[in-house]
Parts: structure tokens; sequence; C-alpha cells
């Protein structure tokens, strides 16, 4: 699961269109994560979309505080 | 800011199993590893970064002001790597129906020799280890807008709240 603007996301078997419209990994299970565009996810109760996976990278909330004597 | 760490760990758990990747080390080395298993990461640790070696999470302090980018790998300028700062307490909200997870550690600062001196933390390195010495890896970074400054006897909270 992840968070997508608010919403839980629940990604189902990713399928990856890449610049070359194949995903490649090569023998060492390596690959080159910028050659991905795009990634479809399942929306919890929305059916599927594809999404930027830059955005869905950018999308997660992060905060990081530091409070004396607390 | 999530760094680049944290968006490999996430394409991992798009695959759903673990994948190798390359992760910048804290000292800036790359390496291809996975940490898929990241979630076992989250686990409240009271060792400073550079003692950690069991899987958990853990801050770094530094005076570093350089604004935060996805490719910083460590704080820029590390503080709390002396005896005068220690972690009293560790724990972790996983808050499940919010979607987000909440790491925080209680830190002491202790200068009986020189209790009038002031040390000033500007940044925070949010940091993982994954089981071992040579596997610390930090995941985000920030600058405080608001930075403290602490001395003899002060204690102070650090927090991440990632998603929600």
């Amino acid at each position: 699961m992840a968070i997508l603007n608010g919403h839980e996301v629940a990604f189902s078997k990713p399928s990856f269109n890449t610049r070359n419209g194949t995903l490649e990994i090569d023998e060492n299970g390596e690959y080159e994560v910028e050659t991905y565009e795009k990634v479809d996810v399942d929306v919890s109760g929305g059916g599927k979309n594809t999404i930027p996976l830059q955005n869905i990278f950018t999308d997660i909330p992060c905060e990081i505080k530091v409070i004396k004597n607390a | 800011m999530l760094n680049n760490n944290f968006k490999n760990w996430l394409v991992e758990q798009l695959y759903q199993t673990q994948v190798t990747q390359k992760f910048k080390k804290i000292d800036g080395t790359e390496t291809n590893t996975t940490l898929y298993a990241f979630s076992s990461l989250f686990k409240a640790n009271t060792a400073k970064i550079n003692n950690i070696t069991a899987s958990g999470f853990t801050f770094a302090l530094g005076s570093g002001t350089t604004p935060a980018t996805k490719e910083d790998y460590f704080v820029e300028t590390q503080i709390d790597n002396d005896e005068h700062f220690s972690i009293a307490a560790a724990s972790i909200v996983n808050n499940a129906n919010q979607g987000k997870v909440i790491c925080q550690q209680v830190w002491n600062y202790s200068n009986s020799e020189n209790p009038t001196q002031e040390v000033t933390i500007n940044e925070i390195g949010f940091c993982v280890c994954n089981g071992s010495g040579s596997q610390r890896y930090m995941m985000a970074r920030e600058v405080l807008e608001s930075p403290i400054t602490v001395k003899d006897g002060d204690t102070f909270s650090v927090a991440i709240t990632i998603g929600g």
C-alpha cells in the first residue's frame, strides 16, 4: 500500500511503460529506474489509473520536526 | 525531503519482491542491494548512526544549512558524533488507517565540563540500518526552518512523519 494524494493506493502486479516499450531486467535483476515513465496502479475503489512514477514519489508527505524540552 | 534512496525502495515495493537497486550509504559509496524489507527497518532504536548495527531507524543531527535535495545521502555537517549527545528513548507509531508512520526519538545533551556551551542543530537526517554496521542509509533530510540551540541538560525530541 502507498499513499497518493491522500488516498491509499494498492499496487497490482506492476506493469511499467518504458521509453522503449519494454521493461528489461538484466541477469542480476538490475534495471535503470530513470527509464520508467509511468506505472499502472489499481486505485482502491477507483479502478486502474496510469500515473507517472515521479508523481507518486513526490506526493508522499514527509515532515521532520524537532521540539526542545518535549 | 525523501531522497533517492527512499524512491528506490519505493520501486521495490511496486515489484512486491526483492529487487537489486542502487542505494547510497551515508559515506557516499554506492551499493547494489535490496532494502525491500524496509518495513522491518521501522524499529525503534536508541543507537546513534555511527554506532547502530541492528535493524532500525535513527536520526543524525547536523549544523549544515544547505537546502535538502533528493541526491543527499547524509547530513551536511554531522554534530552528534560525540559523547555529549545521547538518545534516551525511541518509539514508532504505525497508523495504517491514516496511512502514515511516525518515527521519533528523545535526545539528551550533556556537557557538564562546559555548561554554557551551546550547540545549534540546523539539519536532521532520517537514517536506517539494514542489520549491519556497514549497511547504513539516509532516507530523508530536512533543514529546520527554526533551528534549535541546546546546552548542558537540555532534552529534545526528533520526529519524522511519512505519509498521511
